[in-house]
Formats: C-alpha cells, sequence, structure tokens
C-alpha cells in the first residue's frame, strides 16, 4: 500500500480557510514533503519538482476555501500536484525528451550489481520515459488504478497498463535483469513480448 | 503463446486474467519468479526515501503569492507603465490570428522590438546564441525570430521552439521578484503554450493534417519568442 498522508484536523483547516497564514504554513509542513518527492519522482528534476512545490501550494492557499472534504485532504492536494506534474509534461520540450528517454540506457551501468539498491532504481526510475515513469509512480506506489491514471492523462486505462508493462520491461534491463533484493538472478527472457 | 508483461503485472496486482494464461503462469516457475520480481520493485519503489524540499521553500511560496494576489488600483496604477510594455508584446503575438494551413503566410516579429528595448540590456536575441536584427520579414517560407531566419518547415519550426526553451530554462529563476501584472501575463502566455502543446501532443492522434501541425509550431514558436522576451526583461535587475 502507498504510504499513508498525514491526518488534517478539523480546526487547522478551518483555521486555513479563514486565511490564518499560520495555519497555511502548518499544512505546508505536513505535506511538503510528500508533495515534493510526488513531483521529484514524476518529473526526474528537482527545478521543476520545486516548481510543481511552489504552484501547488499557491493554490491550495488559494482554494482551501473551497475544500468540501469530498476527498482526504492529502489527496486533494496530491491530486493538484499531479496535476501540476501532467501540465509540465505537456510542453513540448519534455515531450522530447520523453522521445529520447530510452537512449539514457547506454549511459547508465548495465547491473545493478555492486551498486547500492535504491541509488540504482532511483537511477533507473529516472531513465525512464517520462511517460513509463509517471505511469510506473502512480500506479505502483500513489496506488491509482489504471482506470484514474488514464483519466488523469486524457488517455484510457488501456495505455496505462501498456506503459507500466513498458515500464518494467525497462527497469529490468536498468537493473540488469536482477531483483531489487535478493532473489535468482537469472534473466527472465520468455516474459518478453518479442520472444 | 507466452504471457506478456501485461498479464504478468495483472496478476501480480490481482486483477482478473484468462484461465488459459493464468495456467499457463501456475505452470511456469520462470514466470512466477519474475511475477516475485516485479512485486520486489514495486517494494523497492515504495521504499525509496522522501525527498524534503528546500529549507526556504515557503517563504519563496508565500512571496509568489502575496505577489501574484489581485492588488489595489493603486498599486496597480504604479506599475502600469511598466505592465502596459510588457503586455504590447503578449497582445501582439496573442491577437495575431493563426496561420492559414494551407499555405503558411508567417507572421513577422520584429528582432529588437520595442516592447523590451529599455529594460533588457542585451537583446534576448543574443541570449539565445543569436545575431540581432532590427529588420522585419514577410515570406511564404521564412520567419523572422528574434533576428534568425527560420525556414516554415515542421524540422525547422521544431528546431527552433527547442532553441527558445532551451534559452527559457536558461534565464534565471525570478519569479518572486515579478509584479502581478508581468505574472499575469507570463500565465497568459504559458496558458497559450500548454494549448498549443495539447494539441502538438495529440496531433498524431487526431489525425491532423501535416500543414495544421506546421501552423501550430509556428505558433509555439511565436509564443515561446513572446515568453522568452517578456522573461527576460523581468529578469533584469
Amino acid at each position: 500500500m502507498p504510504k499513508p498522508l498525514p491526518q488534517l484536523d478539523s480546526a487547522l483547516l478551518a483555521r486555513a480557510q479563514h486565511g490564518d497564514r499560520t495555519a497555511h504554513a502548518e499544512i505546508y509542513g505536513l505535506f511538503a514533503t510528500s508533495v515534493f518527492t510526488l513531483a521529484r519522482r514524476m518529473l526526474a528534476s528537482k527545478p521543476l519538482a520545486e516548481d510543481v512545490l511552489q504552484d501547488t501550494f499557491v493554490e491550495v492557499i488559494r482554494k482551501v476555501g473551497t475544500y468540501r472534504g469530498e476527498a482526504e485532504f492529502g489527496f486533494w492536494v496530491k491530486r493538484i500536484a499531479i496535476n501540476k506534474c501532467l501540465m509540465h509534461l505537456r510542453s513540448s520540450w519534455v515531450s522530447r525528451r520523453d522521445s529520447d528517454g530510452d537512449k539514457l540506457v547506454s549511459s547508465l551501468p548495465t547491473r545493478a550489481a555492486g551498486i547500492d539498491d535504491q541509488i540504482a532504481l532511483e537511477r533507473a526510475l529516472d531513465a525512464l520515459s517520462d511517460t513509463a515513469r509517471v505511469v510506473v509512480w502512480l500506479h505502483d506506489v500513489e496506488g491509482h488504478t489504471h482506470g484514474e491514471i488514464g483519466r488523469m492523462m486524457g488517455r484510457t486505462a488501456s495505455f496505462s497498463k501498456s506503459q507500466l508493462a513498458r515500464a518494467h520491461e525497462r527497469l529490468r534491463l536498468l537493473l540488469g535483469g536482477q531483483p531489487a533484493n535478493d532473489g535468482p538472478t537469472e534473466l527472465c527472457t520468455p516474459v518478453l513480448k518479442t520472444c | 503463446m507466452h504471457p506478456s508483461t501485461e498479464d504478468l503485472l495483472s496478476v501480480r496486482d490481482g486483477e482478473p486474467l484468462d484461465a488459459g494464461t493464468s495456467n499457463v503462469i501456475a505452470d511456469d516457475a520462470t514466470l512466477e519468479r519474475e511475477i516475485e520480481r516485479m512485486r520486489q520493485v514495486r517494494h523497492a519503489l515504495r521504499q525509496l526515501p522522501e525527498l524534503p524540499p528546500a529549507d526556504d521553500m515557503w517563504q519563496r511560496i508565500v512571496a509568489v503569492e502575496r505577489e501574484t494576489r489581485p492588488r489595489s488600483n493603486a498599486r496597480w496604477l504604479a506599475g502600469a507603465g511598466i505592465a502596459a510594455a510588457v503586455a504590447l508584446l503578449a497582445i501582439f503575438v496573442i491577437s495575431s490570428p493563426p496561420r492559414p494551413t494551407g499555405g503558411i503566410a508567417p507572421r513577422a516579429i520584429p528582432a529588437g522590438d520595442g516592447l523590451t528595448t529599455r529594460a533588457i540590456a542585451e537583446p534576448p536575441s543574443t541570449v539565445v546564441g543569436a545575431e540581432t536584427s532590427a529588420e522585419t520579414l514577410f515570406d511564404r517560407d521564412r520567419l523572422l525570430v528574434g533576428g534568425r531566419i527560420v525556414p516554415v518547415s515542421y524540422p525547422a519550426l521544431v528546431q527552433e521552439s527547442a532553441r527558445l526553451d532551451r534559452a527559457l530554462r536558461r534565464l534565471p529563476y525570478q519569479r518572486p521578484m515579478m509584479s502581478a501584472e508581468t505574472a499575469t501575463t507570463i500565465a497568459g502566455l504559458e496558458d497559450r503554450i500548454a494549448l498549443i502543446d495539447e494539441q502538438i501532443t495529440y496531433s498524431n492522434a487526431r489525425g491532423v493534417p501535416q500543414p495544421q501541425r506546421v501552423a501550430l509550431w509556428g505558433e509555439r514558436v511565436d509564443l515561446m519568442n513572446a515568453l522568452v522576451h517578456v522573461r527576460y526583461a523581468q529578469a533584469q535587475p
């Protein structure tokens, strides 16, 4: 399951909805790290993630008065952040980077052996195409369904499924075909669609 | 037929799968190991450390929120002189009619436009690595952007657009210091660019004819050029 989000107590929410700047700062303190992590993982760029963090909380401050509790507050904040990330990814320079994403493979170590697993995994994640990275993060970490991801991206659930499969195929190659933790080391080539 | 990666992920995620494929997977230890490997990758992704933002981010957010908040008439009037110059360029670009989709009649963009003459110590065309020229070009096959002559062709426009993107990214981050009017102008340009980007992104899927795609890229180049000018002017001390 994805990491649980902090709970927001109703008194703090009420203060924030009345424009209390201290309450806004407290909300920022509760959710900033999860929003920044989400943006950094989705965009693979610290400056872009900072832009998203900034834009997200400017919007949270301005729209907190309209929050009616239909979804958990943390999900509401994260949904704003995800939309901001997707807006960044729609810009064409990012789209071009997307198409070039696979080329990064050659500049990465072919096997994760000898490198700290988390660093190797972070590198591999960053090396995925933008779309594949977004889908794998939203599905495997944030827990969104393929239907939700498809709608957020203006596509279909099938699109999300195929991108997730592509992401895992790439991750396997980028991680040298080895499991992230201890386990069998042989490559499992028969699962490739091309076999 | 071997199960696909999508099939294996469906098993991992507990999604329904047809009986035939399920049986093939259940009978194959290699595929079972692959599913387990995918579970481990998912687990490892969830265990990646959280990344805290920079310490000054909240101050930046507060400053931006304050600076971009609607202002009183008095403050608006005080900044009107500067804002008018910035807005002129945006109006020039945004209000221009789109190119016809058949024969492309490119709109000329003056290189050393009057908009930023006072504010810019160094013209944007120099910033983005091009020669400066005050000439104006009207031509069916070429477009003058910031002193550069760009052929009106799909690859040339895509390349020019990428060059302007790079130029924009090189400009210093100054958002907390900008006026509300400048922020509004920039936001308007960015919104227009986002709209164009969306159309470009889905142009293949929607079967948009090539001339229209060229026109979209041409409009993007215009808007990006305007944005680079405004951002450059805004970044001046």
